[in-house]
């Protein structure tokens, strides 16, 4: 064989996979150079600055300093503390109430299953800062806010709830009533995923209980829970994902405060790297946070993945 | 939401920095260039420089939309006016974390402003860098003998003056006429005690109002009144050593504390917000707050009765204060001509000139003795007053960090947490490595 025909061939296989693909590379072709340069590219970059000191004229490499201090920082670690207590309940919170609502309003006929699954949305398009400013004005630890005042029509209170650092529960007050605050909140696209994967459902599952004698609870706990098994696995990823990055609630409602009772991870990423200057920390926050997150997911797909098909 | 939202959190970080890839290698120095001659701002003194000015002034709005933006652009008309060629382009960036991390970014960028307004306290951060232009070589004997010589120190860091001082809002205590009136207790004189203080706060407690409100949170002083009139300081003269435990400090802190456990405090004192303080005490929930001159505005927006009184007298055996100093600072550029013309525009800035060109330029006093901020708002009188009282925090390059420690500690004491010397103690353990660094 010539080097000229092993040129031509290698030539013409460009040629055919162009031909059969080149249109598919084409339409993606914007949506790639965007994650190139918008995504691939800083997270390379947050890669690299985590390892280094951060400077104006410029950048001194330090190794795993960064990495190493965050260890030892007694704030890091009451922050990443409080991150997982807010993720485990608000998660598990979200995943079962997202379920419940949804199950609640699939029976239901179609236009009052639609008016509650856009209603269920609303806090899916409404702004996170003003969800929060609304729960601070709630949670207000003096008389006029709504919960105190409340409480003041049955001779209590005032709570602090979100400015009380004291040990409750095994966190704090004002941690525990920023949980609150999400959980209260409807998890909207848990309940429209959920009523969409309902749908799938068969019929005839429920309707083979129901002359087995089945029940409410019964058909729920073994048919409607076990076929949701994939729905919930991504729901608990990305509801797991968006607790790990609380950030907006915690900013507005509390400060991280009082003291650290509600540092969050994300919020010290932001009061590192915006207030302090200190990217290269933060940027090792960041990644730290990355690399929990990924191996939560991990655990939870393994946890809860199924060969579910029906 | 999916997946690819876990990668945002690093992006944001790295987001804001891709810019600065385009570093330029610029070299720190603060020499005037050769053939510019320090001096005024008229025309005789624009240094014959014809060209664009680039001006970022934190929470200003384009097209005149707030009072203050007004202000800015009534400078700028009567600046270009006097310097034909001038050309100043105003650039509005948010007065936050967020618009103070978009100047840090365009800064280690290289293409940043020829001119911005800043706190004295992010200066040490950037004098450190190199990245200012420090003002010695444009400081007249003029200027030098104007402004006052402990302001003209709240610039200096390692020997240079990185940034033209402007104002000085000191912080003081705002009392509520109406709410002393009710309770038919008289308004104290300015040379009230700690005591008198303490006392007043707890008389003025009634149902529906709290004696007293300051704000604890970060990027902040005002709580810290309470220490440094007691005579503590955050570190020691020459900023090696963490003080602020010291028993001043404590004495200080247990003021708090005490006001808080006595109800003389709202319950949300540690984590209320700044604004909404100064709403309270509109509102008439609060009888007292601390606060700077820039509260005066929306006082009287608000047809709120008040008066300024400096912090009480502690055991510092003297009226003490602690504030920040608003600055307009010049970045290094490559451009001598344009930096020089940028020093000359914030020489303007800081000036009396100014204040006769535009009424009300000034929204706290000057640092100058030639301006006498009074004569157009007289409940700016007190807080002239206060000047020679001021003490500035420390002037440090990791003032951010030390400052981000202080607070959560002083709300833990508060909230009785822990006791005030554990509380100032912890703060030490904190600040401590941060100073051997």
């Amino acid at each position: 064989m010539t080097a000229s025909a092993s040129v031509a061939r290698g030539a013409g296989r460009v040629r055919r996979f162009w031909s059969r693909y080149g249109a598919g590379y084409l339409f993606v072709a914007p949506s790639l150079l965007f994650f190139l340069v918008f995504i691939f590219f800083p997270l390379g970059w947050s890669f690299v600055l985590s390892f280094q000191e951060f400077g104006f004229r410029g950048s001194t490499w330090v190794g795993l300093d960064n990495y190493l201090g965050l260890l030892r920082d007694p704030i890091f670690r009451q922050a990443a503390l409080n991150t997982v207590i807010y993720s485990v309940f608000t998660v598990a919170v979200w995943v079962l109430v997202a379920m419940v609502l949804a199950t609640l309003i699939h029976p239901l006929p179609p236009r009052l299953r639609t008016f509650f699954r856009a209603a269920y949305y609303l806090p899916a398009v409404t702004s996170a800062v003003f969800i929060a400013l609304v729960w601070k004005w709630i949670l207000n630890a003096n008389p006029w806010g709504l919960a105190n005042h409340v409480l003041s029509l049955f001779g209590a209170g005032p709570v602090g709830f979100i400015s009380d650092p004291s040990s409750f529960a095994g966190a704090n007050v004002a941690l525990w009533s920023v949980i609150l605050s999400s959980v209260l909140t409807i998890p909207a696209v848990g309940v429209v995923l959920y009523s969409a994967a309902l749908a799938g459902i068969p019929q005839e599952l429920y309707e083979a209980a129901e002359t087995e004698g089945a029940g409410a609870l019964a058909k729920f706990r073994h048919i409607t829970v076990p076929l949701l098994k994939p729905i919930t696995l991504y729901v608990a990823i990305i509801y797991t994902i968006a607790a790990f990055e609380v950030f907006e609630r915690v900013y507005v409602m509390t400060g991280g405060g009082p003291g650290y009772a509600t540092n969050t991870i994300v919020y010290l990423i932001w009061r590192t790297g915006f207030r302090f200057g200190d990217y290269g920390v933060a940027s090792a926050q960041a990644f730290l946070l990355f690399a929990v997150i990924a191996t939560v997911s991990v655990l939870q797909f393994r946890a809860l993945r199924s060969e579910v098909e029906y | 939401m999916s997946r690819g939202r876990s990668a945002i959190t690093p992006m944001i970080v790295t987001l804001a920095l891709v810019l600065a890839a385009c570093t330029t290698g610029q070299t720190p120095g603060g020499s005037a260039p050769a053939g510019q001659t320090p001096g005024g701002s008229g025309p005789a003194a624009s240094g014959g420089y014809q060209g664009t000015i680039d001006w970022w002034q934190l929470g200003y709005a384009p097209g005149g939309e707030t009072a203050a933006a007004k202000l800015v652009d009534a400078a700028v008309a009567a600046y270009e006016a006097k310097n034909p060629g001038v050309d100043i382009v105003v650039t509005g960036i948010p007065f936050d974390d967020q618009g103070l991390a978009r100047l840090d970014t365009a800064l280690a960028a290289g293409n940043g402003p020829d001119i911005f307004r800043i706190a004295s306290d992010r200066l040490p951060g950037y004098g450190a860098q190199g990245v200012l232009s420090p003002i010695d070589a444009y400081l007249t004997e003029e200027d030098k003998a104007d402004i006052l010589p402990n302001l003209l120190e709240g610039v200096e860091y390692e020997g240079r003056h990185l940034a033209w001082p402007q104002w000085v809002p000191p912080i003081g205590f705002y009392l509520n006429n109406a709410i002393f009136e009710d309770a038919g207790v008289a308004i104290p004189d300015a040379d009230w005690t700690v005591e008198d203080f303490q006392q007043l706060a707890q008389d003025l407690t009634t149902d529906g109002v709290y004696g007293f409100a300051t704000y604890m949170g970060p990027a902040s002083v005002n709580e810290l009144t309470l220490l440094y009139n007691q005579g503590a300081t955050v570190l020691n003269e020459d900023n090696t050593e963490y003080t602020l435990n010291s028993p001043e400090g404590v004495k200080g802190l247990q003021v708090l504390v005490d006001l808080f456990e006595a109800g003389a405090m709202p319950p949300d004192i540690t984590t209320i917000a700044l604004a909404d303080v100064e709403q309270g005490f509109i509102d008439g929930r609060f009888a007292m707050m601390t606060g700077g001159s820039g509260s005066i505005t929306n006082l009287k927006g608000n047809e709120i009765e008040f008066t300024v009184l400096p912090p009480p007298i502690g055991d510092a055996g003297e009226t003490v204060t602690v504030g920040g100093m608003g600055t307009y600072a010049v970045p290094q550029k490559d451009d001598p001509a344009r930096m020089a013309a940028a020093h000359r525009l914030g020489r303007y800035l800081t000036s009396a000139e100014v204040a006769e060109d535009v009424e009300g330029w000034y929204l706290a006093p000057g640092t100058r003795k030639s301006i006498k901020v009074s004569e157009t708002t007289p409940e700016m009188a007190p807080f002239e007053e206060m000047l020679a009282s001021v003490r500035f925090m420390p002037l440090i390059e990791d003032w951010a960090e030390v400052d981000s420690f202080i607070h959560p500690e002083i709300q833990l004491a508060v909230s009785g947490e822990k006791s005030a010397q554990e509380a100032l103690d912890a703060i030490g353990e904190q600040v401590t490595p941060l100073l051997g660094e």
